[in-house]
């Protein structure tokens, strides 16, 4: 089976990506393909500067690696417009941490960000789980607001919310998937018996966890084959746009 | 390598678990590799406390050598009776710590009773581990400033300031003496981060566990393995540091 990581960051050491250490990484877990989004040091501030890396990055190695648009939505407009930009250029999503570029998901703010996402098709990813600015049910009303993007529930909204408010929030919103890396292993079964398989996209969250252990906890799940092909490959060919 | 784990709870009714009997949890960690267990209860954090610190007393009867029973109190019957719980607890039940837990039983760090209660806890040698990690009540800083009152008594972070609040966390432990950390929740940048800046005499193994999840053990000991390469500092957080900590909370005692 060929596995797909729909959401690592390379590290920023000395001005430079660190592709080459997430590589190895992959290697190790055996991980063919990981979407990747530029680190926390172009997150809040140098959007542009991120992409650029990234963009590179992917087209250094278009077999291994596809990539994620940052932009802080305070950009406004200009930053709506540099989004269709990273996109038109083959990014193919959009990248969102709010408490660190210090919004609410549920603000208007957001919504021209949305918007470009919805005219191309390009899902949204966004870390959750931090009270206040990035909650599951939060994520539910946004993905409401704009039903046909699919956003991606970040972190199955480690440590807090993961038990309690996920499923529920994800029952509320059909397009929205469920990354279950840094959340232990029993939480994740009972996301894929409360939604399902279709809804349970395999992330790393690299460098905040590691490929390899998020490997073993999936696999150690007891899920069947079918399942592990969906998590693993099929949701994240289908969302992503990938070659099968 | 010696396993302890300080954070393990006796599954309860609260979170829809089934009661199982303590000889198949006890089982379990054996198999798990678990050497010791700081073992509180779960249904007593929200109801019918000095009840379930019976419970959670009986139950570990004869098994010592792998369960260390912490009792619960609720700071919301006062100071006084709170009190004299806790030393019903330490005395008549052998309890050797106290577990809080801010969220769940719905009190402030601030609250009349709090101080009192964990500078008695010091005087009969009882650490009190907390959760943390969870907003409104339970942040590490809450937790460091109860800790300043009560410099006696040694404090644990049940969770590291789990994932969002690992840094305050971290600066509570370097900050206070007193101020231990149990790195069950940190995803692994942040025990990276922990590792790299908290003193590491006072980090703790434990995973929330009490045999109602399988795979749970294994995976923070993969967790801690993958950021922690040192042999020596893995001996620290896997036994070491907790076999002190109850040396520590026991000589604070003596002294008075
Ligand atoms: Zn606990």
């Amino acid at each position: 089976m060929t596995l797909i990581d729909s959401c690592a960051r390379p590290r920023f050491t000395g001005d430079l990506l660190d592709t080459a250490a997430l590589l190895r990484e992959m290697d190790q877990a055996g991980i063919q393909r990981a979407v990747i989004a530029a680190p926390d040091e172009f997150v809040c501030l140098h959007n542009d500067e991120g992409n650029r890396l990234i963009l590179d990055a992917v087209r250094s190695h278009a077999d291994r690696l596809s990539g994620m648009a940052v932009v802080n939505p305070w950009h406004g407009a200009a930053g709506a417009k540099a989004l269709a930009g990273w996109l038109d250029k083959g990014l193919r999503g959009l990248f969102l941490n709010p408490v660190r570029q210090g919004f609410l998901l549920t603000e208007a703010l957001l919504d021209p960000l949305l918007e470009v996402c919805a005219a191309r098709g390009a899902p949204v990813y966004s870390t959750i789980g931090t009270p206040v600015v990035a909650m599951p049910f939060q994520l539910a009303e946004v993905a409401r607001r704009h039903p046909t993007v699919t956003f991606v529930l970040g972190n199955a909204s480690w440590t807090d919310f993961c038990g309690y408010d996920v499923v529920p929030a994800c029952r509320q919103a059909p397009n929205i998937l469920v990354d279950p890396s840094c959340a232990i292993g029993p939480s994740i079964a009972g996301f894929v018996e409360a939604l399902g398989p279709g809804r349970i996209l395999f992330c790393s969250a690299y460098p905040r966890s590691r490929h390899e252990m998020e490997v073993t906890k999936i696999r150690s799940l007891g899920l069947g084959p079918a399942e592990l092909q969906a998590i693993f490959h099929d949701n994240a060919t289908a969302l992503w746009r990938l070659p099968a | 390598m010696k396993l302890i784990d300080t954070h393990t709870h006796l599954p309860g009714t609260l979170f829809g678990e089934s009661p199982r009997p303590v000889e198949d949890i006890h089982r379990q960690f054996e198999a798990e590799g678990i050497h010791q267990a700081w073992f509180f209860t779960t249904d007593g954090l929200i109801r019918d406390t000095a009840r379930n610190n019976d419970i959670l007393a009986q139950a570990v009867r004869g098994r010592t050598d792998m369960f260390v029973p912490f009792c619960t109190v609720d700071p919301h019957t006062g100071a006084d009776a709170a009190i004299r719980e806790l030393e019903r607890c330490a005395r008549t039940l052998s309890m050797r710590g106290l577990k809080l837990h801010p969220w769940l039983q719905a009190f402030s760090l601030t609250h009349l009773s709090v101080v009192p209660i964990l500078k008695r806890a010091g005087e009969l040698g009882l650490p009190v581990l907390f959760h943390d990690g969870s907003p409104p009540y339970s942040t590490p800083l809450q937790i460091a400033w109860a800790a300043e009152q009560a410099p006696g008594t040694q404090i644990v972070l049940g969770h590291a300031g789990l994932d969002d609040l690992t840094d305050e966390a971290i600066r509570a432990c370097v900050r206070n003496p007193n101020v231990w950390m149990t790195l069950c929740g940190p995803s692994c940048g942040a025990i990276d981060e922990i590792v790299r800046r908290a003193p590491p005499e006072r980090l703790l193994f434990g995973t929330d566990g009490g045999g109602f999840f399988q795979n749970l053990t294994a995976w923070y000991v993969a967790k801690i393995r993958a950021c922690v390469s040192s042999r020596r500092l893995l001996e620290m957080i896997f036994h070491e540091n907790a076999e002190r900590l109850l040396e520590v909370a026991r000589e604070g005692a003596r002294e008075k």
